[in-house]
């Protein structure tokens, strides 16, 4: 079994080569797409805007060169993990994201755990009370948060547990002065991440709420249900064992496809908290028209994603005996 | 030889959109210890639900058992508490399905499986679970029982699945086995195979077995007596012998010639003549009168009732009952 | 004409479907004769700035004393106009890629599935950023951005639908008469396999809206006009004092999308009618 998994793991490393590739042929054609180039922003910060002098600069970073050669240039700046300088910070792109891509990690983990989570006992509970009141209410309200802006909801969560009922900071990632260290500092921090992860996972709440709710009935009607309930299983049993790990196929799936949508939504979140990751990074980015850094983060970003899809397909061949054996 | 267990007027209906249907309707029976009594019929005929609602796994919504008695070591099945039914089942009354790769959970091992009902009605410690779910599945004869138990469902054939199913039955030493076509997914080989086993296996540990099947030469093989159903009602009982030899009942006597044409011309399937009326247009009187050869106007006038036409044969059919024209 | 019937029927069944239907004709009905019912427009200065709902103006004023209600009604059409015309061209791309992937199969198949799975690799809403950033906030380049990310889901879909119809026997019968493939899909197969692209249609309508008001939240919206998301983002900051200035935005992106979806879901059940019992 270990050489197959093995194999198995191989291949799907295999398969990031032309994925990344392309990615990084997009990220070059938005470069090129984009209104004016390096050389026009370093020309016009400096206030020299003569075309000689433009001309030269342009020279200078290679950008009279054919669009082949450059593209190969590009490729070989990212291979060295250069993505560029941010013209107006005049800092490297990479730093910058570096700085900031653990911030958005641990919003971004806490966030889905807690959706899965709660999405996940949610769903079951809906199906086995299939009918009832609650079964009702929790499918309304998952039909309300999901239709609901991510954005304007961590407003009103601000509105309400930070200006009406005084209980939790109203953004940033810790308190401003207080020189907190060790497990008070985590704590603050904790105390901090509560309403934008809340405010991020919500959405994915109500998604994984109503999958699992359907995956469970689609599970109900299996035949291996009524087996297991022949053996002498109880109700409960058969639900949070036996049908959930059938079940929860599909949530896992999905959560693993959605993780480049998460990313989207980290940039509304933290705008709204102050939440000093990356998604607050393309904000800032996009107020000082930061473009180099702005693709920057889409390029990093969508790594982020290939190698998320690779541990999901990896745990889903873990979750399902079927799928290794192929 | 007392019974086993004992029904007595078990009525199941089911609600529709289009109506009600009544699936099972006044059945009686009783099975002796270390018989087996084999109920036959087409599909439709009510005998799966007969199966499923002696355990009470008939889906409520929307099916409901609205009438009878089910007498099983001195308690009334249906009048049982969810607890207590819980604990009949898979103890003392076990049930297999017609198709193993269904019946099994795809994501849970053999072992874990099996050990599922040895934990949770006897109590075993997980390190005697792994060696006594090694012996059972040794005792239903799969090879490599050790290598098997740590295997998925998938990993196996559709036999040793099965196998595997009645070793899960078989785990408690249950008093009464409900198979439900227990061979009809199978190869015709493994049929017999599986079919063996189970003999073998009743005769060791005692066990009496309803057997639900369309199969009339599983029947033959195997069983002691026969229910013949149609359209949720018992026609005709009795002995194999009797019914093979003597059938009274014109719709048995339709299955019987229709199996012995299909043994005779090989593949091709012989049916009655006319199909199973739908369970919303149930026709006036008897049942089968639109496709028996023997019927006459009383039949559709009125439903004909259980009576014996010899000791211990009861027929519903007026023309067996000797009714005169 | 009787399955437009059946279809009407089932529909009207599913309670929260027409009701969906009817605060989203209600909504439509505000962006299409709001601007003449109450002909103010959203960036005039009208009165002091801050002041409540139900005082002189019905829901009051801005930082910068605007009319929230003239803001309201602009943005709907904004809303509307973005998220229909985005949810069109991502059907238009999503529906003939996925034709062309799932009649042909094979290598073409191959190709335009990577193409696909390669959009879906991307951050949606990050590409939408950039995209907008780079080519500057307008209407027409707002609705491309959107469409682009959207179209892929819409892919799939019919890349399903037209892989289960093209081996069915009536697909057959018309290869033997020698009917062109371009008539096959779009005469034959493609009405058959419009119900689930109507759904996700209608679906898309709501996802592009919420991407539209994200993307005017964080300032890229068309600079020219009021919407709903850009309300909100003004409003961020005087959250305090005034939080009913992004409340009440926000309620009609969340009543309007609501809408949309149950009637989607609606549309779904009525043109997809499962057996529920066996």
């Amino acid at each position: 079994m270990r050489k197959t998994t093995l194999a198995f793991v191989v291949r799907r490393l295999l398969h990031l080569v032309p994925v990344v590739f392309a990615i990084a042929a997009m990220n070059f054609l938005l470069i090129k797409l984009a209104p004016g180039d390096a050389a026009d922003i370093l020309a016009g910060q400096m206030g020299h805007a003569t075309l000689e002098f433009t001309e030269q600069l342009r020279r200078s970073f290679g950008l009279d060169l054919p669009l082949a050669e450059q593209f190969v240039v590009y490729i070989g700046r990212l291979l060295r993990l250069d993505l560029g300088m941010s013209f107006i910070q005049g800092v490297p792109v990479l730093d910058l994201i570096a700085d900031r891509l653990l911030a958005t990690v641990i919003l971004m983990v806490v966030a889905i755990v807690l959706a899965v989570g709660v999405g996940v006992v949610l769903g079951v509970v809906a199906a086995r009370r299939r009918g009832t009141w609650i079964d009702t209410v929790i499918s309304v309200s998952a039909l309300i948060v999901y239709a609901t802006p991510a954005f304007w909801l961590g407003l009103m969560l601000i509105v309400l547990f930070s200006i009406v009922f005084d209980l939790l900071p109203s953004g940033g990632m810790m308190k401003i002065g207080a020189d907190l260290s060790g497990f008070a500092y985590a704590l603050d921090v904790a105390r901090h991440l509560i309403l934008p992860a809340a405010t991020l996972g919500l959405f994915y709440v109500a998604i994984y709420t109503r999958l699992m709710r359907a995956a469970m009935l689609e599970v109900y009607s299996l035949d291996f249900i009524t087996m297991a309930r022949a053996k002498g299983l109880s109700e409960t049993t058969v639900a949070w064992t036996h049908a959930l790990r059938n079940a929860l196929l599909p949530v896992v799936t999905l959560a693993g496809v959605q993780i480049g949508h998460l990313l989207g939504g980290s940039i509304l979140v933290e705008t709204v908290f102050g939440w000093p990751g990356l998604g607050r990074l393309v904000f800032d980015a996009l107020l000082q028209r930061d473009l180099n850094l702005l693709l920057g983060i889409l390029f990093v970003s969508s790594i982020v994603v290939v190698i998320a899809n690779l541990i999901v397909d990896l745990l889903y061949g873990f979750l399902d005996p079927r799928i290794v054996h192929k | 030889m007392s019974a086993v267990i004992e029904v007595r007027d078990l009525s199941v209906h089911f609600r529709t959109t289009l109506g009600v249907v009544k699936a099972v309707e006044g059945l009686s029976f009783a099975i002796g210890e270390g018989e087996t009594m084999a109920i036959v019929g087409e599909s439709g005929s009510g005998k799966s639900t007969v199966a499923h609602a002696l355990l009470r796994l008939v889906p409520d919504p929307p099916g409901k058992i609205v009438a009878g008695h089910v007498r099983f070591e001195d308690q009334n099945l249906l009048d049982l508490s969810d607890a207590a039914i819980r604990h009949v089942r898979g103890r003392r009354i076990a049930m297999i399905f017609q198709d193993a790769m269904a019946a099994l959970n795809p994501v849970f091992t053999v072992e874990r499986q099996i050990g599922e009902v040895l934990r949770l009605h006897l109590g075993l410690a997980p390190d005697r679970i792994a060696a006594e779910v090694v012996e059972l599945l040794r005792l239903v004869g799969v090879p490599a029982p050790e290598a098997r138990a740590r295997q998925y469902p998938h990993n196996l054939s559709g036999g040793m699945r099965q196998r595997v199913m009645i070793a899960m039955a078989l785990a408690c030493r249950p008093k009464l086995l409900i198979a439900d076509e227990p061979t009809t997914a199978l190869d015709v080989t493994v049929q017999a195979q599986v079919l063996d086993l189970i003999q073998s296996l009743k005769a060791r540990f005692g066990m009496a077995v309803l057997l639900i099947t369309h199969d009339l030469g599983v029947v033959a093989e195997t069983a002691h007596r026969v229910i013949v159903m149609y359209a949720g009602r018992k026609v005709e009982e009795g002995a194999v012998g009797d019914i093979f030899g003597d059938p009274r009942h014109p719709y048995t006597r339709g299955l019987l010639e229709a199996a012995k044409r299909e043994e005779s011309e090989g593949a091709f399937l012989r049916e009655i003549p006319g199909t199973v009326p739908s369970p919303f247009e149930m026709p006036k009187g008897c049942s089968f009168a639109p496709r028996c050869p023997d019927a006459f106007d009383h039949c559709r006038m009125e439903m004909p009732e259980l009576r014996d036409v010899a000791p211990g044969r009861p027929v519903a059919c007026f023309a067996a009952q000797g009714a005169s024209r | 004409m009787n399955i437009l019937w059946a279809f009407w029927a089932r529909f009207r069944n599913n309670r929260a479907a027409v009701g969906g239907a009817v605060v989203l004709a209600l909504v439509v009905l505000l962006a299409l004769v709001g601007p003449w019912l109450y002909p103010v427009d959203p960036f005039d200065m009208v009165g002091r700035p801050f002041m409540p709902p139900f005082a002189r103006f019905p829901l009051g004023t801005d930082v910068a004393g605007r009319d929230i209600l003239a803001g309201i009604i602009h943005g709907a059409r904004i809303s509307l106009l973005i998220g229909v015309m985005a949810s069109l061209a991502a059907t238009a791309i999503g529906v003939t890629f996925g034709a062309l992937a799932g009649y042909y199969g094979g290598r073409i198949d191959d190709a335009l599935m990577r193409i696909t799975e390669f959009f879906l690799t991307i951050p949606s809403f990050v590409l939408a950023v950039v995209l907008v950033a780079i080519f500057s906030p307008t209407v027409a380049n707002i609705t491309i951005a959107i469409a682009i990310v959207s179209w892929p889901s819409v892919a799939r879909l019919a890349r399903g639908e037209f892989i289960a119809h093209r081996d069915r026997e009536y697909v057959q019968g018309c290869r033997a008469i020698g009917m062109p493939d371009w008539e096959i899909i779009l005469l034959q197969i493609m009405p058959n396999a419009l119900p689930p692209v109507i759904v996700v249609a209608s679906l898309t309508v709501a996802t592009a809206i919420l991407t539209e008001s994200g993307l005017s939240f964080l300032g890229l919206g068309d600079p020219n006009l009021v919407s709903w998301g850009y309300m909100i983002g003004v409003a961020r900051t005087v959250l305090r004092v005034a939080p009913w200035m992004a409340a009440i935005p926000g309620l009609m992106i969340l009543v309007t999308v609501l809408a949309i979806n149950l009637v989607g879901e609606g549309l779904n059940d009525a043109l997809n009618p499962r057996l529920k019992q066996r």
